[in-house]
């Protein structure tokens, strides 16, 4: 019994290996195919590889340009955010949206200073600052109270422990916000043409505005076939779910992939 | 204003023979009534001016500067004075002139009035004038006339806002009998007039007589719709007259006399524009042209961008409006009021063409890469419809703003322009890059702000920490309790008192309690100890208390070494049993 995890090591090691080798030469094959014009059969390709769970900055950049010479050039915005996302400023990635964006004239949510400063802290930066601010101060506190020997360095260590509950309080903040509005879990990507985001989820309802392929949608509530959703300029609408799609994570179901 | 002033004055030897006052009766009188009252005609067109004259015989008539008739203006304007010898029988006469003006159709009475002639009262006879309607211009042709005026419209039904152009002309009779046109007025409250900046001077024959002309194009575009009287409209012209000394040097010694012209009017329909403007009708009424200009086509978020519309065509540009988007883009692009331009130069006149050109500041508040599309709607009169003119998207690259950069300050210069925001690398490409054919990067996972296992560990080991120092200070806590509980049973002998004070660094109140609990242990176990020692151990004793209870020293503060070592000695070098 205590061997096994010993033998199972080398198995998954090996196993993992040997699947990464399948996916590359698969890639290369869809490359293949993307350079000799069939642009149908290397996007099928690369989304087979994608579906398989496969994750990789040129994977997904490939498919988007893929599916930019097929002329879904929604699709393509939306996988080439998440190569973006995979490998932060690549730059393929970076130039191809550049093109996209002034061709199809898509919306984008302004970013501040302070939204480019949070979106570059690690991902778990608000849960790992904030919980560790938090047990300094609680630290400081006991000891200040507790330890003999510190009593006469109190107020310093009260001073302490306060600043740093008042850090935990801040760095919390900052972590929601960066899960709530910044994490690409929350945004979604116009795919449709001729999309419009409505007043209402019903058919007759009022467009509030146009939605050309590739714009970006802050995720509210999805409701049924309906998606509310915050649309850049501080608008608010309701779009068809179908027409969008989030840009992470990858949608379990390879067909909605 | 016509005013005649000729006065001719005889000087005659006879007397003058009494003058009998008599009150007129009727247009005919004999010779020996003394006054007459009549008018030119009885019939005046709307504006036109008429004429009254009163004539008095053999006599100085005091007569009034206005004859007050209600719908009619009756101002004098002059006189004339003659005599005639008839039969060896002498009369002087005297005519005063009245100009009479209506602005109202209807029949008016120039009452009966009194006038002082000399020593007695004579009264005039009551006149009829009816002011009538002069709506056709042909009727202005009278050759009849020594001088009129002419209102002429290109059309008699338009739109509102629609750009009509007309013309006042002045028609005196003679060759270059118009020196110059002093003014020309022609004003209605529901139109609006462009103001008469040229003259044409010209001739025509009217009814075999030879007119001088002075023509005054302009135009006109109607506020409000419905039916509308223009006119009559006011021309005042300076004529030359020649000289009538008989001294045949007419050509050098011509005179000018001011003439005020009163033009025929016109009934003119105003018709409403039709309902269902677009959102972005902005009030042309023509046939226009547009055409778009963007000042940048690389710029940041925040920064402004000035897009330059130039609009030209045949029509009312002075009521017209910027383009506008023809989607909202609040959020996206910030607007700011648009600057307009329109020189009078350039301004059309209902025949020739005119530009106007509108300045639109835009500011993107998000990353976008076109300006969309905008639309400029005018209501073209001959086809009846509303057409709207399409300009864009123009293809612009807006990157973030840099971080810390200044903010944006927009200016609204005269000419409308706006200074560019910095130079910045413009890159042209029409493709999106080739694919990436290397050997690709296979990730584990994807990044995640899940917390993973060593999170957890590091909140188990930081809770350990705490506990800990938390339980030693429970511990701790609970066992000073029990001291303190338990002390005032038990008498603690002055050496184990001994062991417990601090050490030097401790604080004061600590350290000087435990030197006061020993003392008092000492005491307690030498009650017979020589009155020497008890003296020191009383001052001693009388320091400790200084210290705990005296509220002076810092009682938190440590211990030194030196004040420690002080104590312990003196403590130590007490006599024991």
């Amino acid at each position: 019994m205590t061997f096994r995890p010993l033998i199972l090591l080398p198995c998954l090691l090996i196993c993992a290996t040997l699947r990464a080798e399948e996916a590359t030469l698969a890639f290369a094959e869809a490359n293949r195919l993307y350079e000799s014009g069939d642009h149908a059969a290397a996007a099928t390709a690369y989304e087979s590889l994608a579906a398989a769970g496969h994750l990789s900055a040129d994977l997904y950049y490939n498919l988007g340009a893929a599916k930019e010479k097929l002329g879904r050039s929604g699709e393509a915005v939306l996988w080439m955010r998440r190569a973006a996302l995979l490998e932060p400023g690549m730059p393929e990635a970076r130039q191809s949206l550049g093109h996209l964006r002034t061709r199809l004239a898509f919306f984008e949510f302004g970013e501040t200073w302070l939204d480019r400063t949070i979106a570059a802290l690690p991902a778990g930066f608000g849960r790992w600052a904030s919980s560790l601010a938090l047990w300094g101060g609680l630290l400081a506190f006991a000891a200040a109270f507790v330890v003999p020997r510190l009593q006469p360095n109190r107020s310093a260590f009260v001073t302490l422990g306060l600043v740093l509950l008042m850090a935990a309080f801040v760095f919390s903040r900052v972590g929601r916000y960066r899960e709530h509005r910044l994490a690409p879990e929350r945004f979604t990507i116009v795919i449709g043409e001729n999309v419009n985001a409505v007043t209402a989820p019903t058919s007759d309802a009022k467009t509030v505005v146009a939605l050309p392929p590739g714009s970006e949608l802050r995720l509210l509530r999805v409701a049924g076939p309906w998606t509310y959703a915050e649309i850049p300029g501080d608008l608010r609408g309701w779009v068809r779910t179908e027409t969008s799609r989030p840009v992470w994570p990858l949608p379990a179901s390879p067909a909605e992939s | 204003m016509r005013s005649f002033l000729v006065v001719h004055f005889l000087l005659l030897s006879a007397a003058m023979m009494p003058l009998r006052a008599q009150n007129a009766a009727s247009p005919g009188t004999p010779t020996d009534d003394i006054i007459t009252v009549n008018v030119l005609r009885d019939r005046i067109a709307v504006g036109e001016i008429g004429q009254l004259f009163i004539k008095v015989r053999n006599g100085d008539a005091t007569m009034p500067e206005r004859i007050a008739v209600a719908g009619l203006e009756v101002s004098f304007s002059g006189q004339q004075s003659s005599i005639s010898i008839t039969g060896g029988r002498q009369t002087i006469e005297t005519t005063y002139f009245y100009r009479i003006r209506g602005d109202q159709l209807g029949t008016f009475t120039i009452p009966e009035f009194e006038v002082r002639i000399g020593e007695r009262i004579a009264k005039t006879r009551p006149i009829v004038v009816h002011i009538t309607e002069n709506s056709d211009p042909e009727a202005a042709l009278d050759a009849t006339k020594p001088f009129f005026g002419k209102l002429e419209l290109t059309r008699d039904t338009f739109y509102v806002n629609e750009l009509v152009p007309f013309t006042l002309t002045a028609y005196v009779r003679g060759r270059n009998a118009i020196h110059d046109v002093v003014t020309a007025d022609l004003d209605h409250e529901s139109f609006v007039f462009r103001a008469f900046r040229e003259v044409r001077t010209d001739g025509a024959d009217v009814g075999n007589t030879y007119y001088s002309s002075a023509v005054l194009p302009s135009h006109l575009f109607a506020l409000k719709p419905g039916n509308h009287r223009l006119g009559p409209g006011k021309i005042v012209v300076r004529t030359l007259e020649a000289d009538s000394s008989g001294f045949g040097l007419s050509t050098f010694f011509q005179r000018t006399a001011s003439r005020e012209l009163a033009t025929n009017t016109l009934n003119v329909t105003v018709k409403p524009l039709p309902d269902g403007a677009p959102v972005s009708f902005t009030g042309g009424i023509g046939s226009f042209q547009l055409t778009a200009t963007p000042s940048l086509t690389t710029l940041g978020v925040g920064d402004p961008v000035t897009l330059d519309f130039e609009v030209t065509g045949v029509g009312n540009l002075r009521t017209m409006g910027a383009p506008v988007f023809a989607i909202p883009q609040k959020g996206i692009w910030k607007t700011y009021e648009p600057n307009k331009k329109l020189n009078d130069e350039e301004d059309s006149d209902g025949f020739r063409t005119g530009t106007i050109r509108f300045s639109q500041v835009l500011i993107p508040e998000a990353r976008t890469g076109t300006i969309p599309e905008f639309h400029l709607t005018y209501f073209d009169p001959a086809k009846a419809e509303y057409v709207t003119l399409k300009t864009g998207p123009f293809p612009i690259t807006v990157n973030e703003a840099a971080p810390g950069a200044a903010p944006t300050v927009v200016s609204f210069p005269a000419g409308g322009s706006s200074e560019s925001a910095a130079k910045r690398p413009d890159p042209r490409f029409d493709d999106i890059l080739h694919i990436r054919t290397g050997a690709p990067q296979w990730l584990a996972e994807a990044p995640s702000g899940r917390p993973g296992a060593l999170f957890w560990i590091v909140q188990a080991l930081f809770s350990i920490a705490l506990c800990t120092v938390l339980g030693w200070g429970a511990v701790r806590w609970w066992s000073a309790w029990n001291e303190s509980r338990l002390a005032p049973l038990a008498e603690v002998p002055f050496a184990k008192a001994m062991k417990r004070l601090p050490a030097a660094g401790s604080p004061r109140r600590e350290f000087f309690h435990a030197v006061a609990a020993a003392l008092a242990s000492w005491k307690r176990e030498h009650p017979s100890a020589p009155p020497q020692v008890l003296e020191v151990v009383r001052r001693v004793s009388e320091r400790c208390d200084v210290v705990l209870y005296s509220g002076q020293a810092e009682p938190d503060s440590p211990v030194s070494a030196s004040e420690a070592g002080e104590f312990l000695s003196l403590l130590r070098r007490l006599p024991t049993r």
